[in-house]
């Protein structure tokens, strides 16, 4: 018995050790310096709708390079294309100037900056709105303001993260 | 008595099971630069660029990034990666994912109210591992891109052309007898000394022509 619990408190003391000295790990996200490349092209689900439009599929372009402290430059590039409510074709634009950009636990990168909307129905292009964007290697989410653009599925094309 | 010895062993692997799996191997550090060849220039600057250019009746897709790796010394070398996708289903496709192995570049000297403006050229790799480049005989080996940036906006303004070459990536490529890209369509190209101290205004884009991807 006397043997037992100094070996209980040791086995203790180094597990706390080795825990305290682990680098600190974010919820979700940390800011390292990667980078983020990706083209291609892709389906949306059955169903999918943006601001009365109904999307059939997409085409991403992104660039991006990320800092240790958060903030990252490069640029992301989305064409949707669908039909509006009165079935015409329709082609919609996002851009966007990235400024921020965080490697998540799960292998994704979230993305921040300022984005341009052009719906492509012959109204001017809306700009300085904020843009978040979720990139992971099957998809593209973008966040335009308070819009949540469908998910964008990776169907050609690439995406690395780096 | 007998309940507590048997309590003491499983600490004790428990314990060691924690430390192995707390221990996790530190990432690989990245390996010096390496820098065979001289290039046009040492500058140091990064390039990054996303979005579509108009291929006659066919969009393509691009996305890019550049940059000079840890300890850079000269002599060009980069790392990064090129992607390029021609949408549509053409015979020996045109799909470009390259890792980049060199770069020129050259920043302007009336940057923008952002801090960016220029133009680069680099170099992809396409005998690296996993790359995968147009299909041809004799074979592509490498490709180039050269970019441009010319203003905020891109759409319009900045331009990006890949070029399809049978030179091997180790120097700047000179037989490329196929060539895709042209002025901006949609999205940007940056062209910036580095990634540090990001931001600026973001800078509305043109409307995109119509066209059919």
């Amino acid at each position: 018995m006397r043997r037992l619990i100094p070996t209980s408190v040791v086995a203790i003391a180094l597990i706390a050790m080795l825990a305290l000295n682990q680098p600190a790990q974010p919820a979700n996200a940390v800011g390292t310096p990667n980078t983020l490349t990706a083209s291609g092209a892709g389906v949306f689900p059955a169903g999918a709708n943006f601001s009365g439009v109904q999307l059939a599929g997409g085409t991403f372009g992104i660039g991006v390079q990320t800092n240790d402290d958060g903030t990252a430059s490069g640029d992301l590039e989305l064409q949707l294309n669908g039909n509006s409510p009165i079935g015409l074709s329709q082609w919609i634009t996002v851009t966007g100037w990235i400024t921020g950009g965080t490697l998540n636990t799960d292998g994704t990168m979230t993305l921040s900056g300022t984005g341009t909307l052009d719906m492509g129905d012959g109204t001017p292009p809306v700009g300085g709105l904020a843009l978040v964007a979720n990139v992971s290697l099957s998809g593209v989410t973008v966040t335009l303001g308070t819009q949540v653009v469908p998910t964008l599925p990776k169907s050609d094309g690439w995406i690395f993260i780096d | 008595m007998h309940l507590i010895r048997t309590r003491a062993i499983p600490p004790l692997v428990v314990a060691l099971a924690l430390v192995a799996s707390l221990a996790v191997p530190m990432p690989a550090q990245a390996s010096p630069s390496w820098s065979p060849n001289a290039l046009p220039t040492d500058t140091v600057g990064i390039a990054t660029g996303g979005g579509t250019v108009a291929l006659g009746s066919i969009v393509a897709s691009f996305g890019l990034n550049a940059k000079r790796p840890a300890n850079f010394a000269g002599g060009g070398a980069a790392t990064g990666r090129i992607n390029f996708d021609k949408h549509a289903n053409l015979v020996g496709g045109h799909h470009v994912n390259v890792p980049v192995t060199f770069m020129s570049i050259i920043l302007t000297s009336t940057p923008t109210p952002n801090g960016t403006g220029g133009s680069a050229q680099i170099v992809g790799d396409c005998q690296a591992a996993g790359a995968q480049c147009p299909s041809n005989t004799p074979a592509f080996r490498s490709v180039l891109v050269y970019v441009e940036d010319n203003a905020d906006s891109g759409a319009g303004s900045d331009f990006f052309q890949i070029s399809y070459c049978t030179d091997p990536a180790t120097v700047i490529p000179t037989t490329c007898p196929m060539i895709d890209g042209g002025t901006v369509r949609t999205g940007n190209i940056q062209i910036r000394p580095s990634s540090g101290g990001a931001g600026g205004s973001a800078p509305q884009a043109p409307i995109a022509a119509r066209r059919r991807p």
